[in-house]
């Protein structure tokens, strides 16, 4: 369905389109479609092929991960988020399963007017590629920050080491590189170790049971 | 303060730039573009090429030398997490945002750079000019592949497929990073 004028007015004031006329800004919204979703409906799954990205307009959303022999919460998505914008930015497939929290409303914008809308022919597509980078940019900014925390609080402990898996700390290494190329991602994990509660020891031993 | 360098040949400093994935996508005329924006620019061993949490202003692609990239664990107390290289790029989300350094880099060597300023980059992007495009989708590109490992590295970390076996549980505390960083997400999410 297309977008009422409030819905429209919401996409327009998306803090990611701040750079673009308003024109433009009219322009993006006209692309998108309201989509309603009923508490625990499915937006996608893992593994999916990515068809369009979204705006959550109401509500709430959970993504999971959901991939062989896991099911697990990760995130919520919450008004004004955009999300499933990764896959279209790199072609590849969806990486976790989005459900409704409870009932809510997103805009829904195809991959076919996201190519469009950020093609290089018109002025408004570096815009809508800048905003789009500085996105995903941000969400690296927010991860490494956490891992970087940790890393440095465990580095800094002397308690025994743990045995290592050369492949997993490579693509560690490769995956937390952040603002300066793959700085920190650099960390020997050798190094790095999180010491188990006994909580957390006792949820982990009932977990594997 | 670094130093500024005589004027580089412009092939030498076409051949550093088209080793580098980032900017091996643009064509002739385009990579002139962004030569234009570059300076050449030199560090004395110990000489601090960028300070952790002062804001990005610029990126910078290492011609000659090496680098050693820190992170404060204390105030005024550095960890080294990385040594860099001939080829390899500093701050190059620089050229994005302008957020604070994540680290700090020091020459372990004489070091000779290229250094592109945000501000001319941004410039040459707001006249539209396709270089910049490509630059901005490869950043992007990047960025999104590190997610993805990222997501698969902690998916690996809680694949009960990849545990330790039930039997050894008790006798070791530790677990790996990733694993503590799922603990730590599970726990702010209550």
């Amino acid at each position: 369905m297309s977008l009422s004028a409030s819905e429209r007015s919401f996409v327009k004031g998306l803090r990611m389109f701040r750079g673009f006329s308003n024109e433009e800004k009219s322009e993006v919204a006209s692309r998108f479609i309201s989509v309603e979703m009923e508490q625990g409906e499915t937006l996608f799954r893992s593994g999916d092929d990515a068809m369009s990205c979204y705006v959550l307009l109401k509500g709430e959303l959970e993504i999971w991960l959901d991939q062989e022999h896991i099911h697990e919460k990760v995130t919520r998505v919450l008004p004004g988020d955009i999300f499933g914008h990764i896959a279209l930015l790199d072609g590849g497939q969806r990486s976790a399963m989005c459900k409704a929290a409870r009932n809510s409303v997103v805009l829904e914008l195809s991959m076919f007017d996201f190519a469009d809308l950020m093609s290089p022919s018109k002025p408004m597509g570096f815009k809508f590629l800048h905003a789009l980078t500085e996105i995903v940019v941000n969400q690296m900014r927010t991860t490494n920050d956490v891992l970087t925390r940790l890393a440095v609080k465990e580095q800094a402990s002397n308690r025994p080491r743990p045995p290592t898996n050369p492949d997993l700390i490579q693509s560690i290494q490769e995956a937390a590189g952040m603002t300066v190329a793959s700085h920190i991602g650099g960390i020997d994990l050798n190094d790095v170790e999180v010491v188990v509660s006994d909580a957390d020891r006792h949820r982990q031993y009932n977990r594997k049971g | 303060m670094c130093y500024i360098w005589g004027v580089l040949p412009r092939e030498h400093i076409a051949q550093v730039l088209t080793s580098i994935p980032m900017f091996s996508g643009l064509d002739k005329q385009e990579l002139e573009s962004i030569i234009r924006l570059t300076r050449s620019v030199g560090f004395e061993a110990g000489q601090i090429i960028c300070r952790q949490h002062e804001p990005g202003d610029s990126m910078f692609i290492i011609a000659t030398g090496r680098a050693e990239v820190q992170i404060a664990k204390e105030p005024g107390r550095f960890i080294p997490v990385a040594k860099l290289g001939p080829g390899e790029l500093i701050g190059e989300l620089a050229l994005i945002d302008a957020q604070p350094r994540s680290a700090q880099v020091t020459a372990l060597s004489k070091l000779d750079a290229l250094q592109i300023m945000r501000v001319d980059f941004q410039k040459l992007q707001e006249k539209f000019h396709p270089a910049t495009y490509k630059v901005t989708r490869r950043i992007a590109l990047t960025v999104c592949a590190r997610l993805r490992a990222t997501n698969q590295n902690i998916v690996s970390a809680i694949n009960p497929n990849n545990e330790e076996p039930l039997e050894e549980l008790p006798a070791p505390r530790t677990k790996s990073f990733w694993q503590g960083l799922v603990e730590k997400v599970r726990g702010v999410q209550g």
